[in-house]
């Protein structure tokens, strides 16, 4: 199965920043807006992965 | 709230006037076509997934289940997030054969048409509860800004704008291919007016209900058990069957695939969406707290489901309201048209074409235009039913989740089709049936119509969805394990999968030309709809109607198979063209098709790496020595169809390689046809010097083969034959001109010792004759002695010419004067030489010669070489006639013309006229040794002497000889000058 790098790059990243995170997001006395922060960053980092360079055509 | 129903009327009126404009200038061309194709219109067609379920249905999963409310969003964005893996191959797929729905999709896989119709009437059951749920949305909140208002009118005048809609801007021209460019900017619109309004409102809930985002923290943190709700982490699973029940949503609801995969423009679009549509989602899941916290602020005594409709009368702000309602309006009213759209579509290729197809008297495209508008009109008022006949409403959440449950039940096949290829139809079905009957039997019918199969068995939809789905996929992989798939799901299995390359065959078809299509396709299509749909797929492959290569047709016959599909769908288009366009019974099963294999490779090779990328450079590499090899390569498949033809073979035959390839060898032409096809019947390996004529020129041509054996693996079929050509005219043409040489050079030297013994007797010989001459008053003596001088004198000039050709073909270049010699004078000398004899002055001489023509050389030799060939002209000419003697400068060569006007030369004779002692004229007139002559003379010049025959002069009959030497050349910097071409070795 062949993954791409940038979906494989994205992958890993996403899963260390869940991993990384959770706890911070998830704080009781932390910003209600915390998750939104991190994906947010997913989402920046897949924009990144994603851009032009990904336009294989099988 | 009471609010006047005209005036709710209006705004929703309004707006879906709004929507009907937007379509229809897009449709005109009004709107910029860089506009509408823009990546971003795409995304936010996308947009059309955020339903009611996330528009109104958001606040009441925040207030139950706090950030856990996000997993839809997270579910639909992760399919988005892992695209590459998942959407673009699906997205290749329908691209290439033209696939608009995932029963279309699952049929062309499983290759039955069983799979389409079980497909969509689990689709129907799955999302006519969500379809109903949109017009029960809208309904409730006409009743809750108009309590007065009776519901099911308003449900009914929404319905009637609805059906309108979308049989205007969704059915296009019928054949239900086109993408709707303006039904997606519509969408789009959609999208834009629901996001607009979320933020408007989250904006308004903030500073309006709390004062700004400080107050709001404040407040929030004086509700401890609504923090703890909302951050608490969930128990492990809670939310992730919600997750991937929207995960699969993404492939499997009919309103998703339509417009990710049938309205794509481009794959960069579905990149944009990747990342585009999840960042869409966050900023539509972002204001539904603050909405939540404002209402719970205030104690609103609305239901939670519809606070942002209400928030804004609970704050005194009756136009917040109406935003609310706008943008609920759009959520539901783009979710129904796209839904109908591509159910419309499902149902006709999967439930209606398979019993009820039209002849071929019919206009197809009409046919099918009418009966998708009539479709469409059937799904929204069979939405509009599912909501009217049950007596209590459900709630929003608990309906919306059944359809997207039934959609769950296709994930299995759908990871199936791309990654596992054992996977089969029956294995598909079965699991697909054992799925749905659990989702049917524990959650849809309780849900809907509150009958329970299996009472005592209290199962939540975490538990329903989860058994379904593993019930499913264990049934799929036992069933697919112990039954044997068909040939055709293997090679469909082989063109769905991605780790597997397509194998096309490479096999013959029946009919041998479009035209033969267009007759065999009339018979179930009719002559209009077949002409068009050939010629549109001709067009499709920018190939010629009258190409008609076994690999053209094979390419023909997939895109006509492609294009019936979005017709009439896979399973009809299969079989028709399986029927009508079927291959030769003799045709090789397993031989691969060498040149498609070799295309799709090239189209993945920006996915390989690692060791994949090796082998793949590695074959690029030997196919480029094979392309590139000054050798004629042409590899043949065992039915005789060319499979490689490289750049030598393309020069030798003057067919190009492209052109070449897929032709059977029967259809390259003479005579290269008669020549490889009786070689590759000859048992010898090699043939040398085969003769060809190629347009009046020989050429000669050494073959060698290498016949393929075949090989036990069923996976490799490449048997077949390799011819190489070997070109030896350039060759053979050298040797000859060497045998040439080495004649010339041998005469060269018996005449030189002839001369040498017989020009000492001779000179005693005349001598005598002259002393007898000038002793004797004999008359008759003298007569006789006169007589013998004469015959001497002829002899000495014959033996003079046999001395200068001799010393001529000595080649002994170090006593040739090296001097530059212009061109122009040695042509009036050698002139005005044979003028003095008394034939030459009875000739006109016609010369064109230009003044910068000079060579490096021995003037002597060239005016020997001149006079030579002057005085031969004037010997062939008649009296009177005109010599012509040109003189050009040419590139880099000075080229000598002379032309007369005589009988020419015969063909017969041309190989011989440089041959020694060779002559046409009458005994005693010419030595035939001129030309030889001339012909060594020339090769010491470093030039090249050409005849041209009378017969291929028609202007002007009779010989020209031409000759060519390297030009001298000065510097123009005024240095030593130099000759354009390097003298040759001495």
């Amino acid at each position: 199965m062949y993954i791409p790098p940038s979906t494989l790059m994205m992958l890993t990243f996403s899963y260390l920043i869940f991993l990384l995170s959770m706890d911070w997001a998830l704080a009781m006395d932390g910003a209600w807006y915390r998750p939104f922060v991190i994906c947010i960053s997913v989402i920046a980092v897949a924009a990144w992965a994603y851009r032009e360079n990904n336009s294989d055509e099988l | 709230m009471n609010f006047e129903l005209s005036l709710i009327f209006a705004v929703g009126a309004g707006y879906l006037c709004v929507l009907f404009a937007i379509a229809y200038i897009t449709d005109r061309g009004w709107i910029p076509e860089k506009v509408v194709h823009h990546p971003i219109v795409y995304v936010l067609s996308l947009g059309v997934f955020a339903s009611v379920w996330s528009y109104y249905a958001s606040t009441g999963s925040a207030y139950r289940d706090g950030f856990g409310y996000l997993a839809p969003f997270i579910g639909i964005s992760l399919a988005f997030l892992l695209s590459p893996l998942l959407l673009r191959p699906i997205l290749n797929l329908t691209k290439n054969f033209q696939l608009s729905s995932l029963a279309d999709l699952l049929a062309f896989r499983y290759r039955s048409p069983w799979a389409g119709t079980i497909t969509t009437l689990v689709m129907l059951m799955g999302v006519m509860p969500l379809l109903s749920l949109q017009i029960q949305a809208v309904a409730n909140t006409v009743r809750l800004l108009a309590p007065d208002s009776s519901e099911t009118i308003m449900a009914v005048v929404f319905c009637i704008m609805i059906t309108l809609f979308s049989i205007f801007f969704g059915t296009g021209k019928g054949s239900g291919r086109e993408r709707h460019e303006g039904l997606v900017v519509t969408i789009a619109f959609e999208s834009v007016v629901k996001l607009l309004a979320l933020l408007i409102l989250g904006f308004f809930a903030v500073y309006k209900g709390f004062g700004g985002f400080a107050e709001m923290e404040a407040w929030l943190n004086t509700q401890p058990e609504l923090l703890q709700r909302l951050k608490e982490p969930a128990p492990p699973g809670t939310y992730h069957v919600t997750a991937l029940i929207f995960f699969t949503a993404a492939v499997a609801t009919p309103h998703m695939f339509y417009i990710i995969f049938h309205e794509n423009n481009h794959p960069r679009a579905l990149s944009a969406a990747s990342w585009g549509l999840p960042f869409y989602f966050l900023l539509l899941g972002l204001p539904v707290l603050p909405i939540l916290w404002a209402a719970l602020s205030i104690n609103s005594q609305f239901a939670i489901e519809y606070f942002q409709i209400t928030l804004g009368y609970d704050l005194g702000s009756p136009i917040f309201t109406f935003i609310g309602f706008i943008g609920g309006l759009s959520a539901a009213s783009g979710l129904i048209i796209v839904i109908t759209l591509s159910l419309s579509t499902m149902c006709l290729n999967h439930l209606i074409l398979p019993i009820w197809q039209p002849t071929a008297r019919q206009d197809i495209y009409r046919w099918l235009l009418w009966k998708r508008r009539l479709l469409i009109a059937a799904l929204i008022w069979g939405g509009f039913l599912f909501y009217y006949l049950p007596n209590d409403s459900q709630n929003i959440r608990a309906v919306s989740n059944i359809g997207l449950i039934g959609s769950l039940q296709f994930l299995p096949a759908i990871i199936a089709l791309l990654y596992w290829p054992r996977g089969n139809k029956v294995g598909f079905m079965a699991g697909l049936a054992a799925g749905t009957s659990i989702w049917l039997i524990f959650l849809f019918l309780p849900v809907s119509s509150g009958i329970d199969l299996i009472p005592g068995w209290d199962l939540t939809t975490r538990e329903v969805s989860a058994i379904s789905l593993l019930c499913n996929v264990l049934v799929f992989m036992v069933v697919s394990s112990l039954t044997q798939s068909s040939n055709e799901e293997r090679i469909s299995a082989d063109i769905c999968s991605v780790d597997n390359l397509r194998r096309q065959h490479r096999a013959r078809l029946t009919a041998s030309s479009a035209d033969e299509f267009i007759r065999q396709l009339t018979k179930p299509l009719g002559e209009r709809t077949a002409t068009r749909e050939v010629t549109q797929a001709l067009r499709d492959l920018n190939m010629e109607s009258n190409d008609n290569r076994p690999k053209s047709l094979r390419l023909l016959r997939g895109r006509l198979e492609a294009n019936l599909s979005g017709l009439l769908g896979p399973a009809i288009a299969h079989d028709l063209i399986d029927r009508f366009l079927p291959y030769t019974s003799d045709s090789e099963p397993g031989a691969s098709d060498l040149a498609a294999i070799e295309t799709r490779i090239e189209a993945y090779r920006s996915n390989l790496s690692g060791m994949a990328a090796d082998l793949d450079n590695l074959r690029r590499y030997h196919r480029q020595i094979l392309l590139d090899l000054p050798l004629g390569v042409c590899s043949l498949g065992p039915d005789d169809q060319i499979i490689m033809w490289n750049h030598a073979m393309a020069d030798l035959t003057g067919t190009s390689s492209d052109e070449a390839a897929g032709l059977h060898l029967s259809e390259i032409g003479e005579p290269w046809h008669s020549m490889l096809y009786k070689f590759r019947d000859n048992d010898s390996p090699h043939q040398h010097k085969v003769t060809v004529n190629i347009k009046g020129s020989k050429r000669f041509i050494s073959l060698h083969k290498a016949v393929i054996e075949k090989s036990d693996s069923p996976r490799v079929r490449h048997d077949g034959v390799i011819i190489l050509l070997e070109d030896l005219t350039e060759t053979e043409l050298l040797e000859e001109e060497l045998a040439h040489s080495e004649r010339l050079a041998s005469i060269g030297r018996l005449a030189a010792g002839v001369a040498h013994e017989i020009g000492n007797p001779i000179t005693g010989i005349a001598c005598l004759a002259q002393n007898i001459r000038d002793e004797t008053s004999n008359d008759e003596l003298r007569n006789m002695a006169r007589q013998i001088i004469e015959q001497t004198d002829r002899t000495s000039r014959i033996v003079q010419s046999l001395v200068n050709f001799a010393h001529s073909g000595s080649n002994n270049r170090s006593e040739q004067r090296m001097e530059i010699v212009q061109v122009t004078e040695c042509i009036d000398e050698a002139i005005t030489l044979v003028k003095l004899n008394r034939k030459g002055k009875h000739m006109q001489f016609d010369v064109q010669c230009e003044a910068n023509a000079r060579l490096k050389g021995d003037s002597q030799q060239l005016l020997q070489i001149l006079v030579n060939l002057i005085n031969n002209a004037r010997d062939a000419s008649p009296e009177e006639s005109t010599i012509t003697i040109r003189c050009e400068h040419i590139a880099a060569s000075v080229q000598v013309s002379v032309s007369d006007e005589g009988s020419g030369i015969p063909e017969s004779i041309r190989d011989r006229v440089f041959e020694p002692f060779f002559t046409t004229k009458e005994p005693g007139e010419g030595t035939g040794l001129g030309l030889a002559l001339v012909y060594s003379l020339v090769e010491n010049l470093n030039g090249h002497i050409d005849i041209m025959l009378a017969s291929e002069r028609k202007k002007n009959p009779g010989t020209r000889v031409t000759l060519s030497f390297p030009a001298y050349e000065a510097r123009e910097d005024g240095s030593a000058p130099e000759q354009t071409q390097p003298e040759s070795e001495n």
